[in-house]
């Protein structure tokens, strides 16, 4: 009997270190949650998936049929033009009409959304056997600045960013690098010639690069006009990320963030210094402006990318990281020619993410849960950026191979995106865009005011005020927190 | 010399008009690395940009739900718009003023009107439906429709009819045997223009539908996203689009030739 | 109740008059679907707009009273003045280009020639393009480096031009692209209208000895004004909501805006309906007035057809 015993507990002792150890196993794979850790979802009702259009997020659509093929779920996907992205989901959100189950969220409306978007937290609680915890262990491998951004004021995460778009500095290494050019610079501005760390120095290399038909670079003769700076003036929004990097740069705000003693966000004020960086970045963007080619003025990134690419401009010197493929064609494009990324002048540009966010009116918030949760794994995204994908996990982009500039024809240049999240996640928490329930709002007057800054229609001093008026105006009336 | 002119200025003209749509077609034969480059007009036809189109995000549905939305709601307006606009011509139904309370439906700014009929479209559970759209699309195009034909059938003298009823003729023969044949050209016409209105629609197309009743329009626009705009698959399907519209156009010419007999019988 | 008055009419063989009496019923019977449509259409957005121009709702909270505020800060706006002005340009002078051209052209087509009904075609198809996709296809085409427009400038040695990115150009560009896309719909009205008119009387004004310009002036101008009327009438009424040639080049940007663009900025992209209806009610006020003059003339023009 004694002995059986014995037998028996020694059994149940190989038996529990076996089930510790498996488990242990899957613990330490669940760091790496993969689609085969998506259990079993009960609720099989299709989900309706809203992408914005383009190449790049059509990628995604394969992902979505193998989670289906996967879990059961049918996963059908709705492609929309960018520019009317915005109006038609929140149109269909504030409708709760329940057509789209998983949204595409741009990081700066997730305050604005935020009344029509199920927080992932809740849904962790609801849906995921591993609860809140699971999420955040699942989450470590996102950067944190990105998540603060897809996240509301109170630290309501509302969804799962699957794609970024950083603005980086990227520029022609072979011009830089030239001895004629480099020697030539350092006599004419007195000092070295190197990716611009400040916005003067960017001028004074948009000045020095902008060379007529019949001048020489890199001591040939030039058969067409070159530029030194590639922009995007037009009324897109990107030419207010250009502006809104020059103005967080010097530790300015488009509005600055009012806190009570407990650091508790209460309200937004344009203080005076806001006031004199806004004008000085408006100025500043227009001086530049005399270095960009021509059709600079409704240009964004399509054409900036494309005078680049052609080898018109010497320097794109805030564009967003995912067009790293088409910039870096520019080595077919020209012979000799070799691109290369930095950090923007003064390290605070726009860093954005789209992320995948479940409407609150979903007929099925469990399997939107785990796509998005697919969708953000770090097998997911490896998989994808293998194909073309600019990820958005830091875990997958640490990899050597994407940070190792000799990679960059393949994999982009994400060393620069790295740094650019590291540089700015302390005042992540501080930008109006991811604080503003009206950020959609705002986003399109900044979009016009900067807009027509670079047209001149404006002086610098009457941008400032404009923004100071519809500013409080579209605050009020859309946002959540007084303008103090 | 008269001739000479004659054809140099019909030349240029088509070169104008066409010149445009047939750069849709150089460019939708082009290769990604082409797009930017205008000046190379020796390059390698490729056929990625339709190959893209048939398999990455068919647009098979678009063009069958565009057909379907806009062939209904055409003959749906041309039903109520012809018997309108004959009455509006002959009787001066509503002394002027229906008229032109019909054509002032268009002068609501369609802009701001979407967000009331969203809203209605919801809870009577049209949207993204074909009967959503083709209800919009009768409203739309019918006070346009109604107008056009108002114009044509003013043109048709009254004495013809008058001095058929003297000849003994009911209304509806008169209708038949002189007003129709007399009334097609324009009838053609108002056919064509309605059928193109609303396969062309986009505004009321993209926020009243989404995946089952998006129509090609829409679809058209799908190409231009957040980092990218995809110019060469764009334009692939541009060239497609096109298509059924010039098949109608082609179509109603025939009828718009006939108008030839108009002169004849006028006289 | 059709079938009974045609049928009365057709069996009792009435007099003129006495059928021109039945017309009472007849051309209400007629116009009984418009109507209904119209009815079922018309008033709820004229209605719903009318309410809420008096509120101030943005989708989010209920809509809140405040009176007439909406419609004053409609009125104070210099962007809203600025792009009803921009607006009228841009109509005016698309009218003027599109009825002179689609008059030379109809003329020119209404000829006899050899392939007359292929050629007749092919000018009909910037029409039946999307107006939308085509926006950003002259995007394209008309960028100032990777445009074929230029390109060709460039060919021939006469420059670039700065054609969708110029403030000062920016406006004719899309005013170009209106022009170019309707041209044709001008070209067709006339058309038909000119293949229209009796022959006969031309011919007779031809052997008078009337001059060419003459005839045309006389008779055939006079004979197509009602259609130049609608034309301009429903032109009007669509260059005031001009919007597509935006969407894809300029985005109202580059001095650009138009009323259109204006409105659909304050309803989708702010939601600001309370604003957005006092907008609309007031654009549909001018575009009625406008409309009004036009369709008095029409109708006066029709007058002096007869």
């Amino acid at each position: 009997m004694g002995k059986r015993s014995i037998k028996r507990l020694e059994w149940a002792l190989v038996v529990i270190a076996l089930v510790v150890l498996v488990g242990g196993q899957a613990l330490g794979a669940e760091k790496k949650f993969s689609l085969a850790d998506v259990p079993e979802i009960k609720n099989k009702r299709p989900i309706h998936v809203t992408l914005e259009a383009g190449g790049s997020a059509d990628l995604i659509i394969p992902y979505l049929q193998k989670f289906a093929e996967h879990t059961g779920v049918k996963v059908t996907s709705e492609s929309m033009v960018f520019a009317s992205l915005y109006s038609k989901v929140i149109v269909e959100l504030i409708a709760k009409t329940g057509a789209y189950d998983i949204v595409v969220t741009e990081t700066s409306w997730s305050n604005e959304w935020e009344d029509y978007l199920y927080p992932m937290q809740d849904l962790a609680k609801e849906y995921d056997p591993e609860g809140v915890e699971g999420l955040e262990r699942y989450l470590a491998g996102h950067d944190p600045g990105l998540l603060r951004m897809c996240s509301t004021v109170d630290g309501k995460l509302m969804g799962i960013p699957y794609y970024t778009y950083t603005l980086i500095y990227i520029y022609r290494e072979d011009v830089f690098n030239h001895p004629a050019e480099k020697a030539n610079f350092r006599k004419r501005y007195g000092y070295e010639l190197a990716p611009a760390q400040t916005w003067a120095q960017l001028r004074d290399q948009g000045e020095f690069f902008t060379r007529k038909k019949g001048e020489k670079l890199k001591g040939e003769v030039l058969e067409k006009d070159v530029y030194g700076l590639s922009m995007m003036a037009g009324r897109y929004p990107h030419v207010q990320d250009e502006v809104g990097a020059r103005v967080w740069s010097r530790g300015g705000h488009w509005a600055s963030p009012v806190r009570d003693e407990a650091g508790k966000l209460i309200g937004f004020k344009i203080t005076e210094k806001d006031k004199r960086i806004l004008q000085w970045a408006f100025e500043d963007y227009v001086r530049d402006l005399a270095f960009a080619p021509p059709g600079t003025l409704s240009g964004y990134w399509d054409f900036a990318t494309a005078q680049f690419a052609a080898g018109n401009a010497i320097i794109i010197p805030h564009i967003y990281d995912s067009l790293w493929n088409w910039a870096s064609s520019v080595e077919d494009e020209i012979p000799g020619a070799k691109a290369a990324a930095a950090l923007t002048p003064g390290n605070r540009p726009y860093t954005g993410a789209f992320h995948f966010s479940p409407s609150r009116d979903s007929q099925n918030p469990e399997a939107a849960y785990w796509l998005l949760k697919y969708i953000g794994s770090y097998q997911n995204q490896k998989e994808m950026a293998e194909g073309g994908w600019v990820s958005v996990r830091r875990d997958v982009l640490e990899d050597p191979q994407y940070t190792d500039p000799k990679w960059h024809r393949q994999f982009g240049w994400a060393r620069a995106s790295l740094d650019t999240w590291d540089e700015q996640f302390e005042d992540v928490e501080d930008y109006l865009h991811f604080n503003s329930a009206a950020f959609g709002k705002l986003y399109e007057m900044m979009t016009i005011i900067c807009h027509e800054n670079a047209i001149q229609q404006r002086t610098p001093a009457e941008g400032v005020q404009e923004w100071v008026k519809v500013f409080t105006d579209l605050q009020t009336k859309h946002g959540k927190l007084p303008v103090l | 010399m008269r001739r000479v002119m004659f054809w140099v200025a019909i030349v240029i003209i088509l070169l104008v008009f066409l010149l445009p749509i047939a750069w849709v077609y150089v460019t939708s034969l082009k290769s990604p690395a082409d797009i930017f480059r205008p000046e190379k007009l020796a390059f390698a036809p490729t056929f990625y940009n339709y190959k893209y189109i048939a398999t990455v995000r068919p647009s098979l549905m678009e063009f069958r739900n565009a057909l379907i939305v806009s062939v209904v709601s055409t003959a749906l307006v041309m039903a109520v718009s012809l018997p309108a606009a004959y009455s509006f011509a002959r009787f001066n139904t509503g002394g002027g003023h229906l008229l032109f309370i019909t054509i002032s439906t268009r002068m609501f700014p369609p802009v701001v009107a979407a967000v009331p009929f969203f809203f209605l479209f919801r809870d009577l559970g049209l949207l993204d439906t074909h009967l959503g759209l083709i209800l919009l699309y009768l409203y739309f195009n019918m006070s346009f429709a109604t107008f056009l034909l108002y114009g044509f059938f003013r043109e048709i003298p009254e004495e013809l009819e008058h001095s058929a009823m003297v000849d003994g003729y009911g209304r509806l023969s008169i209708f038949r045997k002189i007003i129709f044949p007399l009334i097609k050209p324009g009838a053609a016409i108002t056919t064509v223009f309605c059928l193109i209105f609303a396969w062309n629609e986009f505004f009321f197309a993209f926020l009243f539908t989404r995946r089952l009743a998006r129509t090609v329009a829409v679809g058209l626009a799908v190409f231009w996203g957040s980092i990218e705009i995809q110019w060469g698959p764009m334009a692939a399907l541009m060239a497609l689009a096109i298509l059924p519209t010039l098949a109608a156009a082609w179509f109603m010419q025939r009828f718009i030739i006939r108008g030839l007999t108009f002169g004849a019988v006028k006289g | 109740m059709r079938e009974a008055v045609l049928g009365e009419s057709l069996e009792t063989r009435r007099t003129f008059w006495q059928i021109l009496a039945a017309d009472r019923y007849i051309k209400w019977f007629l116009i009984l679907p418009l109507l209904v449509v119209l009815l079922c259409f018309m008033f709820y957005p004229l209605f719903y707009c009318l309410y809420m121009s008096f509120h101030e709702y943005v989708l989010r909270a209920p809509p809140l009273f405040i009176g007439a505020e909406n419609y004053r800060v409609v009125l104070h706006d210099m962007v809203f003045w600025q792009a009803i002005g921009r607006t009228f340009y841009v109509l005016v002078v698309c009218i003027a280009v599109e009825l002179s051209l689609g008059m030379g052209i109809a003329l020119l087509l209404n000829r006899e020639f050899k392939g007359q009904n292929t050629i007749r075609g092919l000018c009909l198809l910037p029409l039946l393009i999307s107006p939308l996709a085509m926006s950003l296809m002259w995007n394209y085409m008309l960028h100032v480096q990777f445009g074929i427009v230029n390109q060709v400038l460039v060919w021939l040695r006469l420059g670039a031009v700065e054609w969708i990115s110029n403030p000062k150009i920016a406006i004719y560009s899309i005013m170009f692209i209106s022009i170019w896309q309707w041209t044709p719909f001008s070209i067709f009205v006339l058309l038909a209208g000119l293949r229209g008119l009796p022959k006969d009387a031309l011919e007779a004004a031809r052997v008078d000895g009337a001059s060419r310009w003459f005839t045309f002036r006389r008779l055939t101008l006079r004979m197509l004004t009602p259609l130049i009327i609608i034309i301009i009438l429903l032109r009007t009424m669509w260059l005031i909501r001009i919007f597509d040639p935006l969407y894809g080049t300029t985005r109202g940007g580059v001095g650009t805006e138009s009323l259109d663009w204006f409105m659909y900025r304050i309803s989708f992209v702010f939601f600001d309906v309370g604003k957005g209806s006092a907008l609309a009610l007031f654009s549909l006020y001018v575009t009625i007035v406008l409309c009004a003059i036009l369709y008095r003339q029409l109708i006066k023009a029709l007058g002096a057809a007869r």
